[in-house]
């Protein structure tokens, strides 16, 4: 059903230290048990022998995945590990954290299971994101803190940044310098925002105009050729959707898949199962089924109702006008959460579909202008193309 | 019934007949994923090109843990209507190269841009095209040559942009694989086509007939071929800018490196 690769974003906690105002989670205190963990891994993994899958990524996050210690990650890896052995399967970790609650003690496992890497998030200027005891200045200097002491131990750093109408404002080139030049990552990217999860007064002041924040990613787009191409900076999605208008080698990220649907799906510590981690954690009339409590994972993503919906989607909205895009095959359609939580349905495209065009018509003309002056050291992408179609198999 | 001949043709073969053509080359058409799967699993000693079968609402997922490699071709038959299905076999990419095959009707346009979005090459089964048709052929062929987003071939476009690319010969009856000396179709009940359509006298001295081969004259022989002629022209132009285009880049990077 799913290739052969499977993804889950597991949250062994929903429990969070922090007090962001526009988080999508409706947080509890539940704690995903090593027994629990043992039971998912044995259900995921027969769910992949069924469809004869062999690899899978496990996206780990909370609430606050630094809530749960190291020393049961260091648990839960010799459990998976020894579970994929004995079943010929191949695991991959990813870690998303916060940093609010890092300290040291957990490099061994980050380099240990994580391959030395760590995804977090931050705002800039951070309006939104606070400690329940601190302002978002407080919260930011925390942060910055303990991203420094992670990168100055080796770690790897790869950040999430939302924008907000204080970002448009600063602009790009200043967003731009914080991340790289202040902080020291090398690597970030940005999402648009979306009021998921229970409604408050700062996700009614998410929605941002969109011509404004279409022009704001075009503006990026120019700072990261001047000054992040040949550095190897990576700002997604703008430097994937270059290299995917170059060669069609970029990653895009999951708004813009075929359908999410076929690409992974999300588990909380309750052992409910969902889209994603939005979906988990917001909206039980989405939820697809409990793992627990199942029979298996297969029969029930055959026989979803709510997972139903998530595949038919792009089916159902396309006609509508995204046949008549030019970049139908960068989009199909957008992101349901996001779709969802502004419209309602999941069943129109997705509102930042302005945003989008601005982003692939700027990315489109980078990638030409890069390809001719031979950054990526490739002749132009219609060359690359035939090239590429002599070997067809029919 | 014909015995299949010890030839270097494929047999394009219904399912169920499969095990009349052991040893031979094989294209197994079915209009059912599961009757697909069952005769691989029945029948041995077939060299299977490709399999093919009818776009339906059957669930295909039989196919994504089975004959992986091989490739699939998946036929429309009205794409117009058909073409959001298209989402439902991106799965089995993971697992088999997969071709769509698309009739030239009215319409069929969405279907091929889908389908090249999804990452699936496309062929098109095409024949003579009235005006109207022509412009929506026109407006793929645009598609084609000169948008990014564009990373499968579109058959029969590429083979013949490769064949002025190349400046070598080709025949569009090869490359819609309706050549009876090189695809042999096989009926329901068993039949096989063998008729070779032979070129038009009134194509000779055309430009393109070292490549159309008078398809374009099949079935109606006064088939008015000025509209088939742009396409083969932009295809020769684009093949020529290609070119144009690869001796550019070879010569800066001469000097780069010089």
């Amino acid at each position: 059903m799913m290739g052969n690769h499977f993804s889950i974003i597991l949250l062994p906690t929903n429990k969070c230290n922090v007090n962001c105002e526009y988080c999508f989670e409706d947080k509890t205190d539940d704690r995903m048990s090593l027994a629990q963990l043992d039971l998912v891994i044995t259900k995921v993994f027969d769910y992949m022998d069924e469809s004869g899958i062999h690899g899978l990524t496990i996206h780990w996050q909370g609430g606050e995945i630094m809530l749960v210690p190291p020393d049961w990650f260091e648990r839960a890896f010799d459990l998976i590990q020894n579970a994929a052995a004995k079943r010929g399967k191949f695991v991959e970790n990813g870690l998303q954290s916060n940093m609010i609650a890092y300290h040291r003690r957990w490099n061994g496992i980050i380099e240990r299971m994580f391959g030395n890497s760590v995804g977090t998030s931050m705002d800039f200027p951070n309006v939104h994101r606070k400690l329940f005891n601190g302002s978002a200045a407080d919260y930011t200097k925390i942060w910055k803190f303990n991203v420094q002491t992670a990168l100055a131990a080796g770690i790897s750093i790869g950040v999430i940044a939302v924008p907000n109408q204080a970002t448009l404002e600063a602009g790009a080139e200043k967003l731009f310098s914080f991340f790289v030049d202040e902080v020291g990552v090398s690597s970030f990217q940005i999402n648009t925002p979306f009021p998921g999860g229970e409604q408050n007064g700062a996700k009614k002041s998410l929605g941002l105009d969109v011509h404004e924040l279409g022009a704001f990613f075009a503006d990026l787009t120019d700072v990261w050729l001047e000054r992040g191409c040949d550095r190897a900076i990576s700002v997604g999605p703008i430097d994937e959707l270059v290299k995917t208008f170059t060669d069609g080698s970029g990653r895009l990220p999951c708004i813009w898949q075929a359908n999410c649907a076929d690409e992974f799906i999300s588990i909380d510590a309750r052992g409910f199962v969902a889209q994603c981690d939005c979906w988990v954690t917001s909206y039980p009339e989405y939820f697809f089924g409990n793992i627990y409590e199942a029979g298996g994972l297969a029969e029930m993503l055959a026989t979803s109702p709510a997972r139903r919906k998530f595949v038919e989607r792009p089916g159902r909205i396309i006609p509508q006008d995204c046949i008549d895009c030019d970049y139908l095959a960068m989009c199909h359609g957008g992101c349901p959460v996001r779709t969802y939580t502004f419209r309602g349905s999941m069943f129109e495209k997705d509102p930042y579909c302005e945003v989008y065009l601005a982003m692939f018509r700027k990315a489109e003309a980078a990638a030409a202008t890069l390809s001719t002056s031979r950054a990526f050291k490739l002749p132009t992408p219609r060359l690359v193309q035939i090239e590429r179609r002599e070997s067809l198999p029919f | 019934m014909v015995a299949p001949a010890q030839t270097l043709a494929v047999y394009n073969v219904p399912a169920k007949l499969l095990d009349q053509f052991r040893g031979c080359d094989v294209i197994v058409r079915s209009a059912s994923p599961q009757e697909l799967v069952d005769r691989l699993k029945s029948v041995e000693n077939v060299r299977v090109r490709f399999l093919q079968f009818s776009a339906t609402t059957e669930d295909t997922s039989c196919l994504e843990s089975c004959g992986t490699g091989i490739p699939l071709d998946i036929v429309l038959h009205d794409p117009a209507s058909q073409y959001q299905q298209l989402y439902s076999y991106s799965n089995l990419l993971d697992t088999h190269p997969i071709r769509i095959t698309i009739p030239v009707v009215p319409g069929f346009s969405k279907a091929v841009k889908l389908a090249i979005s999804l990452q699936f090459a496309v062929k098109l089964d095409v024949q003579q095209p009235d005006e109207a048709l022509l412009r929506e052929l026109e407006s793929v062929l645009e598609f084609y040559l000169h948008r990014s987003v564009v990373n499968q071939s579109i058959e029969f476009f590429h083979s013949l942009l490769f064949s002025f690319y190349r400046n070598e010969p080709a025949s569009l009856w090869e490359i819609t694989e309706k050549d009876p000396a090189l695809v042999r179709y096989v009926s329901a009940a068993g039949d096989e086509a063998l008729k070779q359509a032979e070129e038009r006298i009134e194509c000779h001295g055309c430009e393109f007939l070292d490549r159309c081969r008078s398809y374009f004259k099949y079935p109606d022989a006064n088939y008015n071929c000025d509209g088939i002629k742009r396409v083969f022209r932009s295809l020769a132009n684009a093949a020529a800018e290609v070119k144009h285009d690869l001796e550019t880049y070879t010569a800066t990077e001469v000097v780069a490196q010089s």
